[in-house]
């Protein structure tokens, strides 16, 4: 089943589905790069939401691709597992590397499956160079019953690392930032399929 | 960084400051005190850039909607506009339950 942040590699003469005007970064990262992500929206007709990335932060893009288009599916956890970071030519100079040996050490103890996304996500898939010095952390947690102190204590492990991490834990009903869980307060965002909306927090949910 | 400053006129007081949000991808932090005076004044920061006109409109629709006098500062880290409208309602929630404590 695809689901939010798996990365895609959509093959060459693929039927990409636009609804806005084409920005002129898009063609040439379609045609080289071919991996895109997947976004949180309903899969209608077969039509998979998916963000496809430019070189700088500003360029992104939404549009739709066929399920037939694809060629390969990887998920966070596929990276997380496969650990090629290791091997990344600046693994002793970008912060975010040791970010992850942390998270992996963290997450271990809780024996919880997780995996990068965001712009380590999109490098760790596709090779094509992404990360910079100055990039943050984002990661995912599958978790449905996560209580509010291992919540704490996760997010308070994290503050060790020398860049940001920005948790998300994915449940069946969507997503929630673990920091914001964390804080034990009476409302939180969840990201669903269907967009957004505010829910009540109870321990243990 | 983009900054954007928006004020829209307001009459209804707030008591309580709020901290809503999460500063990370796709979200937005927005910090929220009370004012004595008839406004509400926006200073929207954000990375993104090219969509000072959406800010705008989603800014100014909330706040037809919601009689806020307040400075609101928020730190934008690409949300999508329902997100926006959504931590904005969470920020008066918050400001709000008090008013309710202190009634009762």
């Amino acid at each position: 089943m695809i689901q939010p942040h798996d990365l895609l590699k959509i093959k060459e003469g693929n039927h990409l589905i636009e609804k806005e005007n084409v920005p002129e970064w898009l063609s040439r990262s379609i045609s080289e790069v071919r991996f895109v992500v997947v976004r949180r929206a309903p899969i209608i007709d077969g039509d998979v939401p998916i963000g496809i990335r430019g070189k700088t932060r500003t360029e992104r893009f939404g549009a739709f691709i066929p399920l037939s288009d694809v060629t390969e599916r990887i998920t966070p956890e596929q990276l997380a597992a496969a650990q090629k970071w290791r091997s990344h030519p600046c693994y002793e100079d970008f912060g975010v590397f040791q970010a992850l040996n942390l998270v992996e050490s963290v997450l271990q103890q809780y024996q919880l499956s997780w995996g990068p996304t965001g712009s380590v996500g999109f490098e760790l898939a596709s090779g094509q160079p992404t990360i910079t010095e100055t990039s943050d952390l984002d990661i995912i947690i599958r978790a449905n019953d996560m209580s509010i102190n291992i919540a704490k204590e996760i997010v308070s492990a994290f503050e060790e690392a020398n860049v940001r991490i920005d948790p998300l834990v994915e449940r069946q009903d969507g997503a929630i930032s673990l920091i914001e869980y964390s804080k034990g307060q009476p409302s939180i965002l969840l990201r669903t399929t269907n967009g957004p909306k505010l829910i009540n927090t109870v321990p243990g949910y | 960084m983009n900054t954007i400053h928006l004020e829209f006129p307001a009459t209804r007081r707030l008591t309580k400051r709020a901290h809503v949000g999460v500063v990370g991808s796709g979200d937005l932090e927005i910090l929220l005190e009370p004012s004595e005076e008839p406004f509400v004044k926006l200073t929207v920061r954000t990375g993104t850039t090219g969509f000072d006109r959406t800010w705008q409109n989603v800014l100014e629709r909330f706040f037809e909607e919601n009689d806020v006098a307040a400075n609101i500062k928020i730190n934008d880290f690409g949300a999508t506009p329902g997100v926006v409208k959504l931590r904005l309602a969470q920020a008066l929630e918050v400001s709000q339950n008090d008013v309710e404590q202190l009634e009762n």
